[in-house]
């Protein structure tokens, strides 16, 4: 199956520090991905790094066959972000509006939204569930809400990856085990690849099809099963992981 | 004298026109200027302009000839600052408005003898305002307006969260420039014909008027926008009857309105 994220011996510096240490991955089409690993580890630079947010010091990142300097279909791509460190929670847009955001991934200039958009983004709002809230403010929303009106405004644009900065971090377990649901269903039914970065690696375990386990560098890239020989060997990184 | 009468008058038409435009103009930019915690941007910007009409006046040179490009390359500076050495919009803001009015009083003391003229491109007045300003305001304002109406989905997208827009392709740092040049323009030309004072109010008022009652972003505009003429009408009205001055009856009334809205959005929230 063909490689939708290449990783090769990626390195990036702040200032002096060393954040990541060459780091080398493939993830194939249909697979669910745990980034794991604790806090400080290089997650979320990593992320940003194949996201094309920020540069790396060294070596290259090519997403569905293309290196990422000339990648421009970020239409195949739905990000979620960490939500509370990414917008202003008391921003005056609607939900519908929030949504209709992730349609403009699809556009040359003018982005404008068509009325097609417009219903690509009734549709996604049905299937997150959240039609009965398209006109409240984004500000307003529970913590799942939100997190499914910004998993509807990545899916909006029909992705081929998502991928998700430790979304679930703000919800109580039973939204969080809900959230995963939908996660996995959109991985089997749709085939939607995912990159989940988390620090609940208990939960993940279970849906995820592979677990990338980072610590500066990448420490266990591999099944959920195989981690228990890994912590076996490994103690040392058993709490850390737990964040 | 009655309204019939006050209308009769060219000034207060052509206050009520430029006015009108320059309030729409700058309500619809300082939404997302205040969004982005860029809301003293037009002060700053106004001092900026201070330095660069006193630079303009010493080198004999029509200051605004001076002004538009040093206030630009300023809007960018600020940009940059933040973006560069990760301090906060409102720490660069600080930074150029103090070296643009240290400035303009270094040059203004070097200079001499042209303090009137600074003074008059500082605080401009509204009832000057002549036909050439009034359809240079009307211009400025439509191809602004034109501007951000091309890149509105982009700039909402970027204002939101800068993060997301770049993981969906938006050239954020494009936006960003884009749209702090649209303000430095609008920041020297508006100035020049409604003062410092009015081209601040402008910037933030009617925008933190509308989030308080707005149900979505496309309401906020819309809100912003009408409370931003509303208050130069009804303030332009009331100074002439009341021989008041006319920049701080705009703002007052803008005011009202801000209390108006917050006490509707309290009998809203049933609090």
């Amino acid at each position: 199956m063909s490689l939708i994220i290449k990783s090769e011996r990626l390195y990036c510096k702040y200032n002096s520090s060393e954040v990541l240490t060459n780091i080398s991955f493939g993830v194939e089409g249909g697979e669910f991905i745990g980034l794991i690993g604790p806090n400080g580890s290089g997650k979320s630079t990593l992320v940003k790094i194949i996201l094309g947010i920020i540069t790396p010091s060294e070596g290259a990142i090519s997403l569905f066959g293309k290196d990422l300097s000339v990648f421009s279909d970020w239409h195949k791509i739905g990000y979620v972000p960490q939500k509370i460190v990414s917008f202003n929670p008391y921003f005056p847009a609607s939900v519908k509006e929030v949504v209709s955001l992730g349609t403009l991934s699809k556009k040359k200039f003018p982005k404008s939204i068509s009325k097609a958009d417009a219903d690509a983004v009734h549709r996604t709002m049905e299937f997150m569930g959240i039609l009965d809230i398209e006109h409240r403010l984004i500000g307003e929303l529970s913590g799942g809400q939100l997190q499914k009106a910004l998993i509807a405004k990545a899916l909006v644009s029909e992705p081929e990856l998502l991928i998700l900065d430790e979304p679930t971090s703000s919800l109580d377990p039973e939204t969080r085990e809900n959230f995963y649901s939908i996660l996995s269903e959109l991985n089997q039914k749709k085939g939607i690849t995912v990159v989940l970065v988390t620090h609940d690696i208990w939960s993940i375990g279970k849906y995820a099809s592979k677990l990338l386990y980072i610590d500066k560098k990448i420490l266990f890239y591999d099944r959920f099963e195989n981690m228990k020989d890994f912590f076996a060997s490994n103690m040392q990184w058993r709490d850390t992981c737990q964040g | 004298m009655e309204l019939s009468d006050f209308l009769s008058y060219g000034f207060i038409q052509r206050a009520l026109i430029s006015g009108s435009f320059i309030a729409l103009l700058c309500s619809t930019l300082g939404v997302f200027l205040v969004l982005k915690r860029l809301s003293l941007i037009g002060d700053g910007l106004a001092h900026v302009t201070f330095g660069s009409v006193a630079l303009g006046l010493l080198l004999k040179v029509y200051p605004i000839y001076v002004s538009i490009p040093v206030v630009m390359a300023s809007s960018l500076g600020i940009m940059r600052i933040t973006e560069r050495a990760r301090i906060h919009g409102d720490v660069a803001i600080g930074i150029v408005s103090s070296i643009g009015i240290a400035a303009g009083v270094l040059l203004a003391s070097i200079g001499g003898g042209f303090n009137i003229d600074l003074f008059s491109y500082l605080f401009g007045n509204i009832l000057a305002i002549s036909k050439a300003e009034m359809f240079i305001s009307m211009i400025l304002s439509l191809v602004v307006i034109f501007v951000i109406g091309l890149f509105y989905n982009e700039i909402l997208s970027s204002v939101f969260d800068e993060e997301s827009a770049k993981a969906t392709g938006i050239k954020v740092k494009k936006i960003n420039t884009i749209l702090m040049l649209l303000t430095a323009v609008t920041v020297v030309l508006a100035m020049k014909m409604v003062g410092i004072m009015l081209v601040t109010s402008f910037l933030i008022l009617p925008a933190v008027t509308a989030f308080q009652v707005a149900r979505s972003f496309r309401s906020v505009m819309i809100a912003a926008s009408s409370v931003a003429v509303l208050s130069v009408v009804i303030g332009i009205l009331l100074s002439a009857g009341a021989n008041l001055p006319s920049g701080a009856v705009i703002i007052l009334t803008n005011f009202a309105f801000l209390i108006l809205a917050f006490l509707l959005k309290k009998i809203r929230h049933g609090s």
